[in-house]
């Protein structure tokens, strides 16, 4: 075998080990699979050692905001039939209120439902607004917030 | 009037660049010079009329022209003038047509400072420079036309986005268009000279300027781009491994590899076809940035703006890659390296592996960041990978770049004597290794931490020393003007060096990540919250306006042992076209670390909850700015001496 084929061999050893080293470490800890609300009320002890992202939009009416304890619970669904309850101890992001799409990320913790410690706000990207109307303040702010 | 102007003006470019094409192209087929200079003043030409579409654009904007979509979207009569102006890049049509004039811009340089210096590919590098030109151009006109009515006009527009309303968004895309852009000027003169049948290494020797000039800008870029976020996002980081910020991340790391690899074929002939596969690769990667950025075809929260462009930039990724490497496949004959290392350790070897880690790197990146398309494409799963992926894999390959860059300091071309590395590194390796043991004995912290900041505290300190002595020799003049003169001696050598300390100082910033803390609590007037040494007392909330915006703040006083320190206003802001609030943060800044406080909301009962970070060394990163300005200032103004390689040799 010549000195430059024992090169290319080399390389490409490398870079095949490389690129399998990248699959294993992708298809294990480093992957979270997106579950539906269905999916995740359908066998709920399934996914209480995974760690999942499940994705649905907030119900009308289901927010609760506790400040003193940062704990925000509110019910998700896809379907607008299969509602999941969800727990989240935190500060509530800027976009948040009913009828928004979120992506939680968590586990099923027994009774509680499940457990969030990641809440991302999809962004709309069209802000339906009519431009005449300059009348923010802090009334609208409390409903959008969901505030009782 | 002024709008059709400006679209008349793209379309006359169009046309323009199509003259240009052709008479280049009949220009080299007939070698007729005449033909040549007259595709030389088309660009210039070219140049002239897409500057009339700018202004054109930026008058739009100025006088609030709502006839117009893409200034009805992005701008309101009650914007400040500052931001009307720079709104022009504030969404996808507009974002383009800033790249097209620095496109033209860069086009036209070359079109009139190379005519002599490159004769021979000079022609076929402007043709492959006017595609470019071309294919923005069609985006410009047909897909995404930044001058486009709309009817019935609406009596205000809506707003520009409250989150661009900040500097660093401002000087942000600007930054990393010059950077994107920048690197098509080495890839022309590079097709130019696959094109033109040559085999020397002029092409490299010309666009080194070019190159660094790229690089600086698309690294300011991200830094601002990381800074915005840092203030304006509200979560307390600057880097979240999102789609798009790996978008900019994939041809940095390339652009980076290239900038060291066009060195070796400078000095030592070798790495001809690598740096051809590494130019082609940065400039194609600076093209599925902005098509990443632009098409929304990854979820992500910066990729403002939808549009049907996506197929487009596809194709002229495709059309890049194919044209490249069948050009460099037909010449493979011409790379044949001139000058072999001649042991392991020398500045070469270190170089090769500094490339092949960077490109794993970007391997990595493209992989964490294409795969859940893939997943979902072909498997039909949604997925998500996120930091633990990028930091598990990119973190040790991070740390072996910081390492190389302190080492390869103390190596020589061609081969280095074991003594020689030992007298450069001794101490500055006792030093950090001194660190890495006994830092964790002492005062705690993680494997990655420690590991981290102790090989980046040994490449700060190697390249400190290398600038020391470098400077010293100057200082050792006894009268001043020859000590000035000595300053600006050896201005390649102190650029880079001076570049690599603004690196290892950003590494230790990130290291800094590695023991933030942070937390969410809910706060009634007068209560106070202790966190990380400081003690924080919310007095309660208040009103005021700033710009056009409203804001309604919390209002905290920072303690740290019964003192005071100062008061920040975490706040919410309503801008007038939006119907969310937006969040303000405010910082308590020190050297050592940040005092990071964003409200998440001011609730009925009178309380506030707030979010609050302790971000130990995230000023080290702003901080490296200064030192890759001072570097690029010495290395820019540095010309390489005209010794071709080709005539060194026979």
């Amino acid at each position: 075998m010549s000195k430059k084929s024992i090169k290319y061999l080399i390389g490409g050893v490398l870079i095949l080990a490389v690129a399998l080293g990248l699959f294993a470490s992708i298809s294990s800890d480093n992957l979270t699979y997106y579950r539906t609300p269905g999916e995740v009320l359908a066998s709920p002890e399934k996914f209480s050692k995974e760690r999942i992202r499940v994705m649905g939009l907030i119900e009308k009416g289901s927010v609760t905001w506790e400040p003193a304890q940062t704990k925000l619970s509110f019910r998700i669904s896809e379907d607008r039939q299969q509602f999941l309850t969800v727990t989240y101890i935190g500060a509530k992001p800027d976009m948040f209120k009913e009828g928004q799409g979120v992506v939680v990320e968590g586990k099923v913790e027994g009774e509680s439902g499940f457990v969030a410690n990641q809440l991302l706000v999809k962004h709309s990207e069209e802000y339906k607004v009519d431009p005449n109307d300059h009348s923010q303040n802090k009334e609208k702010y409390f409903r959008s917030m969901g505030a009782q | 009037m002024i709008v059709d102007l400006g679209y008349f003006a793209l379309l006359a470019s169009l046309v323009l660049t199509f003259y240009g094409i052709f008479a280049g192209l009949s220009g080299v087929h007939r070698n007729s010079t005449n033909l040549i200079t007259s595709m030389r003043y088309s660009i210039l030409a070219v140049f002239g009329l897409v500057l009339v579409a700018y202004i054109c654009m930026t008058w739009a904007f100025i006088s609030s022209d709502f006839s117009v979509q893409f200034v009805a979207n992005n701008s309101s009569t009650d914007l400040p003038i500052f931001y009307k102006i720079t709104a022009v890049w504030g969404g996808l049509e507009g974002s383009l047509l800033l790249w097209q004039i620095i496109l033209a811009f860069f086009a036209a340089i070359v079109a009139f400072r190379y005519k002599d210096t490159n004769r021979e590919t000079h022609p076929q590098t402007l043709i492959v420079l006017q595609f470019s030109t071309l294919f923005l151009l069609f985006l410009l006109i047909g897909w995404s036309n930044p001058f486009a009515r709309m009817i019935p006009i609406p009596g205000e527009g809506r707003g520009l986005n409250p989150l661009l309303q900040n500097p660093g968004m401002v000087f942000h895309p600007p930054a990393l268009y010059l950077g994107y852009v920048g690197f098509n000027i080495p890839f022309a003169f590079a097709m130019g000279s696959l094109l033109a049948g040559r085999k020397n290494d002029d092409w490299i020797l010309t666009t080194r300027r070019w190159t660094l000039v790229a690089w600086f800008f698309l690294t300011v870029g991200m830094i601002l781009g990381g800074n915005w976020a840092y203030v304006e996002l509200g979560w307390g980081g600057y880097w979240a491994w999102d789609p798009v910020e790996n978008a900019s991340l994939m041809p940095w790391l390339t652009g980076t590899a290239f900038l060291h690899s066009v060195i070796v074929q400078e000095k030592r002939g070798n790495l001809k076809l690598w740096n051809m596969l590494l130019i082609i690769s940065t400039f194609a990667l600076s093209i599925l940035g902005t098509f990443i950025t632009r098409s929304g075809v990854l979820n992500s929260v910066h990729a403002f703006s939808k549009s049907n462009i996506g197929p487009a930039f596809l194709v002229f990724i495709a059309i890049i890659l194919v044209f490249g490497y069948i050009l460099v496949y037909k010449r493979q004959g011409d790379f044949g390296a001139r000058l072999k290392p001649k042991g392991l350790l020398s500045k070469e070897n270190s170089f090769l592996l500094n490339n092949v880690v960077f490109v794993a790197m970007c391997f990595t990146v493209f992989y964490g960041t294409v795969f859940p398309l893939l997943a979902e494409g072909i498997a039909n799963k949604k997925i998500s990978i996120q930091a633990p992926f990028f930091n598990s894999i990119l973190l040790p390959l991070g740390v072996l770049t910081v390492f190389l860059m302190g080492v390869t300091q103390a190596l020589g071309w061609r081969k280095t004597s074991p003594q020689t590395l030992k007298r450069n590194l001794l101490i500055p390796a006792g030093i950090s290794v001194a660190y890495m043991v006994l830092t964790p004995i002492l005062l705690g912290g993680g494997m990655a931490l420690v590991i981290l900041s102790g090989v980046s505290l040994f490449a700060l300190l190697v390249n400190l020393i290398e600038l020391a002595r470098s400077y010293q020799a100057s200082l050792a003049r006894t009268d001043l003007s020859s000590r000035f003169k000595a300053l600006l001696r050896d201005r390649r050598k102190r650029g880079g060096i001076l570049v690599h300390l603004g690196i290892a100082l950003m590494m230790l910033g990130f290291s800094g990540n590695f023991f933030g803390q942070e937390t969410a609590f809910t706060l009634y007037p007068d209560q106070i919250k202790s966190f990380a040494g400081y003690q924080l007392l919310f007095k309660g909330s208040k009103e005021y306006q700033a710009l056009n915006a409203k804001h309604w703040a919390a209002e905290l006083v920072v303690l740290k042992n019964d003192q005071e320190l100062s008061t920040l206003y975490p706040a919410k802001a309503f801008y007038p076209t939006r119907p969310e609030p937006m969040t303000e943060v405010a910082i308590h800044r020190t050297l050592s670390h940040d005092l990071y406080l964003s409200l998440a909301s001011l609730n009925e009962d009178g309380s506030a909850t707030l979010n609050l970070f302790y971000n130990p060394m995230v000023n080290f990163v702003w901080a490296s700015l200064v030192f890759y300005i001072l570097g690029m200032a010495y290395s820019i103004s540095y010309k390489p001496v005209q010794k071709r390689l080709g005539h060194l040799e026979e």
